[in-house]
């Protein structure tokens, strides 16, 4: 076999890889997504199609808060694949707070609930909002890992040592892109955070928003 | 070759612009769709459907342009 051949090979396996890993996220957010479903419909069920007593303007902030987080997420990925190492670390960072932010709120909101966790509407409140908040949790802890990696240099390779950067006359050793392999973990946590945060997109009407008259 | 000059150079200012464009044009879309939900909430008794329509769009915006669903079907740069 020739070298070029074996070369091929290897880029063609490293494709493959990349595809099952791809689609094994994927198909893990779909059964999370069953999961997430069923819950949701819980809520219709016990509830109806009547709005609870919830505080409107704290469930408009915590969701804004996490919307927000979906943007920070986003800059931290993007700065991840074109090597900047320190847009992605303060994104990350950034990132995390929001959703540390988000579980205080949603804290707050439990704390001062005007209903029973024994009411219709609050055994649906909590589940829903307990189910997600702790998927929140994971996420925040993830992101958390992977910030720790960040820092000791995982991901992507530290700045060029030659101390040469100054606006007029930038470092010419620039490094290469990190490949899609090295970034590969800060991809798929991100991509696990707008999931959770697609989930709230419908949890929030459905809690906080909906409304039928009956 | 300095890539300062190149068409690497080029290509990597046009993926920082594009980047810029997602980032805030998405904070802009989720934004005006938040308030849109929350104030058809408070106008509408009956606002169901049209809260559906909302958050169907949100949901989709953030799995293309956050997630790229669409990479599970296009061919991946080499």
């Amino acid at each position: 076999m020739t070298a070029h051949a074996m070369e091929n090979g290897l880029l063609f396996q490293a494709q493959v890889q990349r595809r099952v890993r791809q689609w094994g996220l994927w198909l893990f957010f779909l059964s999370e997504a069953f999961l997430f479903a069923a819950v949701a419909s819980s809520r219709f069920f016990l509830a109806g199609l009547e709005r609870g007593e919830v505080d409107q303007a704290l469930g408009l902030a915590i969701t804004s808060v996490l919307l927000t987080s979906s943007v920070t997420a986003y800059r931290a990925e993007v700065a991840a694949a074109r090597g900047d190492r320190g847009g992605m670390l303060r994104n990350l960072a950034a990132t995390i707070l929001l959703g540390l932010a988000f579980l205080g709120g949603v804290g707050i909101e439990w704390s001062s609930a005007h209903f029973k966790p024994s009411d219709p509407f609050g055994t649906a409140f909590f589940t829903m909002t307990g189910i997600h908040s702790s998927h929140v949790a994971s996420g925040v802890f993830i992101l958390g890992l992977v910030l720790f990696h960040g820092l000791r240099g995982r991901f992507v390779p530290p700045p060029c040592p030659c101390n040469r950067w100054t606006p007029w006359r930038p470092c010419p050793h620039r490094p290469p892109r990190p490949s899609p392999d090295d970034v590969w973990p800060v991809e798929a946590s991100v991509k696990y955070w707008h999931f959770v945060d697609v989930v709230w997109v419908f949890f929030y009407p459905i809690l906080y928003l909906m409304s039928w008259p009956t | 070759m300095n890539e300062r000059y190149g068409p690497e150079k080029e290509q990597r200012r046009e993926r920082l612009a594009w980047e810029t464009v997602v980032t805030w044009g998405m904070a802009a879309w989720l934004t005006v769709q938040t308030i849109a939900e929350y104030v058809v909430a408070q106008a509408m008794a009956a606002n169901l459907p049209i809260l559906l329509l909302i958050n169907l769009l949100e949901a989709a915006s953030i799995m293309y342009f956050f997630q790229h669903i669409y990479r599970l079907w296009c061919e991946e740069e080499s």
